[in-house]
């Protein structure tokens, strides 16, 4: 009588104690996630793409506050179809990309979650032909790709987790929420402009940018010359990018590694020099 | 001819030739083969993983997590053991080594039902020894021995074929079942010679062979008490239903006298079961980070027959340097299953507790990853492999080197 008691209690403590972890448990398939399977994530939640999304919109905003729009439909429009050509062969196919030209003489570009890229026109003038300006258009396409500030920032939609810190905001609306999410967007200008991306997420990015533009028909080099020329023929202008990127001695290193590793060094592909040129008078 | 050599030759045919004996081509061991590139760069160390093809072996729960729709994942492994058995003729040591190159594992998963589908193909042991040594001038008690040739071959593989479903319960819960045919072959051949300074000769051949059949099946669990953590189970028992092996031994010996003995071959056959052992795998992993994966392992075996009871325990470290290059380390032991070797008695299994260490390296582009990687392990211990009460030291060491891919889309 007295162990069938015992035994009871037991049972009931120990099917209390696996309900209550029960509880406590997130989504197995979250943290199971290893590294290598960040571009190839097939496993979608509809909820965090709009919340992905809705940050990014706000982030490209707060970017259009602080940058000038270069007002130029034919070169916006050939920066989108160049750009879209590239992003056509993201893994992220549930995104619409924009492209944009920023009116500033520095050299750099960016990108915000969701599907937004910008580059500069000082950017754009440094550049030899269409590969250059796919390949610094792919660069940013991958830090999209491979949700750098999303990861970084823990943007998703709300779940159980307690690790979703930002999940809140997104279903909430209060006035906290609100400040959580400007802080977040401040946070994430600050990611673009000031801190940047970690060395490895850089490096990672042009990695990704080399297969973008090999699949989408570029030239897999002209990341790699472009990066060059700015290096050694406009060191000063390109203090911005500069200062959010790896040395160039190290990016130069990785790329060449990767470009020989997958044996692209001399694959014949598409420049369209002449195409770029003919832009050029808007640039 | 003198009694002792006599005993000798014939107690190292009979020390290695009893086929229902031998569980598998290491009989006295269960952990010879790890099976799964990701698992055996890992040690072994698996259970509470399992999220990809080799899971269907480890633990068939696991694969309701694998990422992306359909996985491919294959594996090739040169396997070789070496065993050193210490001042056995006259104070020479007697080796037996064995290399082959194996398959070991194939398997796919795929969405379906609601659940996930698999089917794997995993060789959890293989043996391919073929010897040809000579020794010469050896004192074995009062006896001169002029020349001992031995001539061996011995193939042994064990096979697994079969499905497996898994299905996701909730989202930190899931169940998975395989079902392998399991299928085994062995042929042995021992030839042995033995020239005396008197003269005369003592010469033995010896062929087995055999075939066992029996099905496997796995039941596992796999579950996500908290954040990052994962706790596998898995339970196996493998129930042998045909069993069939037959055994020829042919004796002579040629005395100074020159009188020949040729007696006729002793054939013998059997079907007999063997019992296999219960084993329960569990495992806790922790996924630190997606860069840094932590997982251990208790691996228990019932006793059964003349085996005990063992636990064999793995830990395994995986560690991304970059998102597209991946190491892994393990630590695990492959404890024999014998008991251990007792003065004063005869005809004892050899008993060595293996421990070992692995090691891999993965590269993966956009669906694919290639791995390279190792394990060895090593032990020592003591053995009978003469017909009498002396005890022998033996070393054991394996080393497999293997080489896989794995494609996902």
């Amino acid at each position: 009588m007295f162990y069938g008691s015992l035994l009871r209690v037991c049972l009931c403590a120990a099917l209390g104690a696996v309900l209550g972890l029960h509880a406590l448990a997130s989504d197995a398939a979250d943290f199971r996630k290893r590294a290598h399977t960040i571009t190839t994530d097939t496993d979608l939640n509809l909820a965090d793409i709009e919340a992905e999304i809705s940050f990014g919109r706000e982030l490209a905003a707060r970017i259009l506050a602080r940058e000038r729009l270069y007002d130029n439909a034919e070169l916006s429009r050939y920066v989108s179809l160049v750009g879209n050509l590239v992003a056509g062969y993201s893994s992220r196919t549930e995104l619409q990309f924009f492209f944009a030209v920023i009116d500033d003489d520095s050299i750099n570009a960016f990108s915000a979650p969701g599907g937004y890229v910008f580059v500069t026109r000082g950017a754009l003038r440094n550049m030899k032909d269409e590969s250059e300006l796919a390949a610094v258009l792919a660069h940013e396409i991958a830090h999209i790709e491979l949700k750098h500030i999303v990861k970084a920032l823990k943007i998703r939609a709300v779940d159980s987790s307690f690790e979703s810190g930002l999940g809140l905001l997104f279903g909430g609306g209060s006035d906290t929420a609100r400040a959580l999410f400007d802080q977040a967007v401040d946070q994430a200008t600050k990611v673009l402009f000031e801190e940047g991306f970690h060395v490895q997420e850089e490096l990672d990015t042009d990695i990704a940018a080399i297969d973008l533009l090999a699949n989408s028909g570029y030239d897999p080099t002209a990341l790699q010359r472009f990066l060059e020329r700015v290096d050694r023929e406009a060191p000063s202008s390109s203090s911005k990018k500069k200062r959010t990127h790896p040395t160039s001695e190290t990016r130069m290193n990785a790329l060449d590694r990767a470009i020989n590793e997958s044996r692209l060094r001399d694959v014949s592909a598409m420049r369209n020099k002449e195409r770029f040129t003919s832009h050029e008078r808007s640039m | 001819m003198n009694g002792p050599c006599r005993t000798y030759a014939s107690a190292l045919l009979l020390a290695v030739c009893t086929f229902s004996q031998t569980a598998v081509a290491d009989g006295f061991h269960y952990n010879n083969i790890l099976i799964g590139d990701r698992a055996a760069g890992m040690g072994g160390s698996y259970t509470a993983i399992s999220d990809d093809p080799s899971g269907l072996y480890y633990n068939p729960a696991g694969v309701v997590y694998a990422t992306g729709s359909n996985l491919n994942g294959s594996m090739n492994a040169v396997h070789h053991t070496f065993i050193r058995y210490k001042d056995v003729l006259g104070g020479e040591d007697y080796t037996r080594s064995s290399k082959v190159l194996t398959p070991n594992f194939f398997g796919f998963t795929q969405p379906f039902g609601g659940g996930t589908l698999g089917f794997s193909y995993a060789v959890t042991d293989a043996i391919l020894e073929d010897q040809n040594q000579n020794f010469r001038n050896l004192v074995i008690g009062t006896d001169v021995v002029d020349q001992y040739v031995i001539n061996s071959n011995d193939q042994d593989t064990s096979y697994n074929l079969g499905p497996s479903y898994a299905y996701k319960i909730s989202d930190s819960l899931s169940v998975g079942a395989t079902l392998y045919l399991f299928y085994r072959h062995r042929k042995y051949i021992f030839n042995q010679q033995l020239y005396l300074g008197d003269g005369s000769v003592f010469w033995s051949n010896q062929y087995l062979e055999g075939t066992e059949s029996g099905v496997t099946p796995i039941l596992g669990l796999m579950w996500s008490p908290m954040d990052k953590m994962s706790v596998g189970v898995s339970v196996r028992k493998t129930q042998l239903f045909y069993a069939d092996f037959r055994n020829q031994e042919t004796t002579s010996t040629y005395d100074s006298a020159a009188h020949i003995v040729i007696p006729a071959p002793v054939i013998g056959t059997g079907d007999y079961k063997r019992d296999m052992p219960w084993q329960i795998n569990t495992s806790v992993a922790y996924f630190l980070t997606e860069r840094w994966l932590l997982s251990g392992e208790i691996d228990y075996f019932s006793a059964v027959e003349d085996r005990r009871w063992i636990t064999n325990t793995s830990f395994g470290l995986e560690w991304y340097a970059t998102s597209k290059w991946a190491v892994r380390t393990g630590l695990y032991s492959n404890l024999a299953n014998t008991k251990e070797v007792q003065s004063n008695k005869s005809g004892q299994a050899e008993h060595v507790d293996l421990y070992g260490f692995s090691f891999s390296v993965t590269h993966f582009t956009r669906n694919n990853a290639c791995t390279a990687g190792f394990n060895s392990s090593f032990g020592s211990g003591e053995a009978q492999i003469l017909g009498g009460t002396e005890i022998q030291d033996v070393e054991s060491t394996s080393l497999t080197v293997f080489l896989s891919t794995t494609y996902t889309y």
